[in-house]
């Protein structure tokens, strides 16, 4: 062994490396305040070998990095380990880049002679906050997809050259291929090209000056090797352990919806250490924005840069000291102002709800046997029944209708229901619901309807009546009968989640239609049944079924539904509020298809 | 390579239709449209291109009203607040009265970008999709 090392030392000068970064001095011995460079190191260090693993699975185009994103997060063994270390080990960046700056000005690290360095590690701050933003937009989510546009558009208000600055940032008027390329050339190769070099001189220069030691020293000198090391190792592993805790505690990280510049998104924020400047930028009003984009924190940075000159004397010390702090007070107090706002923001509890919603949904499908075509994982979402079904139905059918006493994405009506609630619409329950003298005139059935509360001199309708006065009075028998009818009818409209219940109650529902065309309860002396004429009521022939529910919102006013009787309910088909595909969506989302 | 995305023409707009105005109903609120546009996005050529969204509200028999949804403050999409009948935005609680001017005290520079409408013979409702510059007073199209 030894033998090998001499052969090894004679061609490299290895001996002299080891021993040269081991011993080096440190002034009062070891202390935990000295730790954080070294985490910092170890930070980066995981983030250049967890980053070239992605790169090895990424794809920057607008039709793919979602998808290549989504196949490393979900699909990929250890994909999620993988990129959840790298995203966690970015959040925890920062602490340690803030407590490493705080020990540098508070035991007046950065004094002279030590400016330069002290210049370096700002810069390497601002590369990591650079490197943090760039690294947003990669997945091409909803959220790093809206974050980043505000970014750009913040980078347009930079004085003279801004417009030309933002076109190429995003690389194009508009964000496309070019965005994600231009991002990914930054975040995996200019910027940490930088940080490489800046971090050798940080280095360099550390080893050139030496340990400033926090005074008075308590300890007498000793070299980094063993006791600073041990410590250094020590706060390493805990910061290690600290990351693969959140990676296992968030289950890895997050991934929104694929990225859609036609599909607004409430819930965009940026990362939590951004959240300062995001809540700061409120405060200004018109174009006084650039004061808080760019000229107040330019200043704090400016600052940040002065430390070093002003330090000279002890009031600039003790000034540097106050900037620091009231630095720190002022990003934990706007921080923790815009966590509170949207804690209390129940709009925003609802869009972080549906962006959960949609992120798992678009999951849900990538994954299916359809798999993601071609044109990527959007197209899955804009056809799919279950993500567009409520955003129609909030849209089109909620001024009036609501489901399951929402307005189909949650959110209350402004003003009360005036037709019924929808949700499931022709099923067992619902239909009991209606035919139950207690229900009928609430707002879920005909509570807000003519049918309930007609013109002046007129009567409830002809079906609110007999619910109220003759279903009100059924005996066993006619209540046994009525159940049948109901199978029956809801058999009608072959709802997927029935399926089972109506194969398994096959026999009742027969009796139910053979009671329905043998005119029992009177119920076809107005309805309409397979080959029973009836009247004018609407048609039970495929009640609620998706072809009845499709030609019924095209027309309800069509002789085959209400007839001249309709109750204000618009012809969708016959207009262009809702497009055929529109219908197909809202439908096959109502019936659950 | 560098600075090529400078020497490519500044986009002007493009009409796109988003509906007939049998679609939109006198008193009904605002609806948001998705804007689809046809267009290459560096070497894929999309025939639909999804680039934003707007909101159209019919005012009479043969006005429309046309928001492009992109907060004029920093881009992020305001919404329509039924409760309250007014827009908001998300982000920087920019909010808009219902015919698009700033409420104070308000983030947002200017009041929501209306964008040219027209309504063809064939009842088609056609919109001038375009972005405008964030952060400033005046309604400058993007360059």
């Amino acid at each position: 062994m030894k033998a090998l090392f001499d052969w090894l030392d004679d061609r490299t000068g290895i001996r002299k490396l080891v021993r040269g970064a081991l011993y080096e001095h440190v002034p009062g011995g070891a202390r935990w305040r000295y730790v954080w460079g070294s985490t910092l190191t170890l930070a980066i260090t995981v983030q250049f070998i967890t980053g070239i693993f992605l790169w090895m699975n990424y794809s920057p185009s607008a039709q793919s990095a979602w998808e290549s994103v989504y196949y490393i997060n979900d699909v990929m063994p250890g994909g999620w380990l993988l990129r959840g270390i790298h995203h966690y080990m970015a959040q925890l960046m920062v602490p340690l880049l803030v407590l490493h700056f705080m020990q540098v000005v508070i035991d007046g690290a950065y004094k002279a002679p030590r400016e330069i360095n002290f210049w370096f590690g700002l810069g390497l701050l601002m590369l990591t906050l650079a490197i943090s933003v760039t690294g947003y937009l990669l997945p091409w989510d909803q959220r790093g997809y809206w974050s980043t546009k505000v970014v750009t558009n913040l980078i347009s208000g930079v004085p003279v050259i801004g417009d030309s600055l933002q076109r190429l940032v995003v690389g194009d008027a508009n964000y496309g291929h070019h965005t994600l390329t231009r991002f990914f050339a930054m975040h995996a190769g200019v910027l940490p090209a930088l940080l490489v070099l800046l971090i050798a001189g940080h280095v360099a220069l550390f080893r050139k000056h030496g340990l400033t030691a926090k005074q008075p020293k308590k300890k007498p000198d000793a070299m980094f090797w063993p006791d600073q090391v041990l410590m250094d190792a020590i706060a390493s592993l805990a910061v290690i352990a600290a990351v693969l805790g959140l990676v296992w505690w968030f289950k890895g990280a997050e991934l929104g919806a694929p990225a859609n510049p036609a599909e607004p998104y409430s819930a965009a924020r940026p990362d939590w250490y951004f959240m300062s400047l995001f809540q700061f930028l409120k405060f200004f009003e018109g174009e006084r924005i650039i004061w808080g984009s760019l000229i107040i924190p330019g200043i704090i940075f400016l600052l940040l840069m002065l430390m070093p000159l002003l330090g000279r004397w002890r009031l600039g010390h003790r000034f540097n000291l106050f900037v620091l702090f009231a630095g720190l007070a002022g990003f934990g107090v706007l921080t923790a102002m815009a966590f509170t706002h949207d804690a209390r923001d129940s709009h925003y509890h609802a869009a972080v709800a549906q962006a959960r919603m949609d992120a798992a949904r678009a999951k849900e499908l990538a994954t299916s046997r359809k798999g993601i075509p071609t044109e990527g994982a959007l197209a899955l979402l804009r056809d799919d029944p279950l993500t567009q079904g409520p955003r129609l139905f909030a849209s089109q059918c909620a001024s009036c209708h609501t489901y399951s006493g929402h307005d189909g994405l949650g959110a209350p009506l402004p003003e009360p229901p005036s037709a019924p609630d929808l949700a499931g619409f022709g099923s067992r329950d619902w239909l009991r619901g209606f035919m139950d003298p207690a229900q009928i005139e609430t707002l879920k059935y005909f509570g807000g309807t003519v049918f309930v509360h007609p013109k002046p001199g007129d009567k409830k309708s002809r079906m609110v009546r007999f619910i109220l006065e003759d279903v009100a009075k059924y005996g066993a028998e006619e209540k046994a009968q009525l159940e049948k009818i109901i199978l029956a009818l809801s058999a009608e409209a072959k709802l997927p989640a029935q399926k089972e219940a109506d194969l398994r109650d096959a026999a009742q529902i027969e009796e139910g239609r053979k009671l329905l065309k043998d005119l029992a309860l009177d119920c076809t002396d107005c309805h309409r049944f397979h080959d029973v004429e009836g009247g004018k009521a609407p048609d039970f022939t495929g009640y609620g079924s998706h072809e009845w529910l499709v030609e019924f919102t095209k027309n309800p006013a069509h002789e085959r539904f209400y007839g001249k009787r309709n109750d204000r309910m618009p012809a969708f088909g016959e207009t262009s509020r809702l497009t055929a595909r529109e219908l197909e969506l809202l439908i096959r989302w109502l019936r659950k298809e | 390579m560098l600075l090529g995305p400078l020497a490519r023409p500044a986009p002007d707009g493009s009409w796109v239709q988003l509906t007939k105005l049998d679609g939109l109903a006198v008193g009904a609120p605002p609806r948001l449209y998705q804007v689809f546009i046809e267009r290459t996005d560096a070497w894929t050529r999309h025939a639909r291109n999804a680039v934003g969204s707007v909101f159209l509200e019919r005012l009479d028999a043969k006005t429309v009203r046309a928001f492009q949804a992109a907060c004029p403050h920093l881009g992020c999409s305001v919404e329509w607040r039924g409760d309250q009948k007014h827009f908001f935005c998300p982000c920087h609680n920019s909010a808009f009265s219902h015919d698009g001017a700033i409420i104070p005290p308000s983030p947002s520079a200017r009041g929501l970008d209306a964008l040219d409408v027209a309504i063809h013979e064939d009842g088609g409702v056609w919109v001038k999709f375009q972005d405008f510059k964030a952060g400033v007073k005046e309604k400058l199209p993007v360059a």
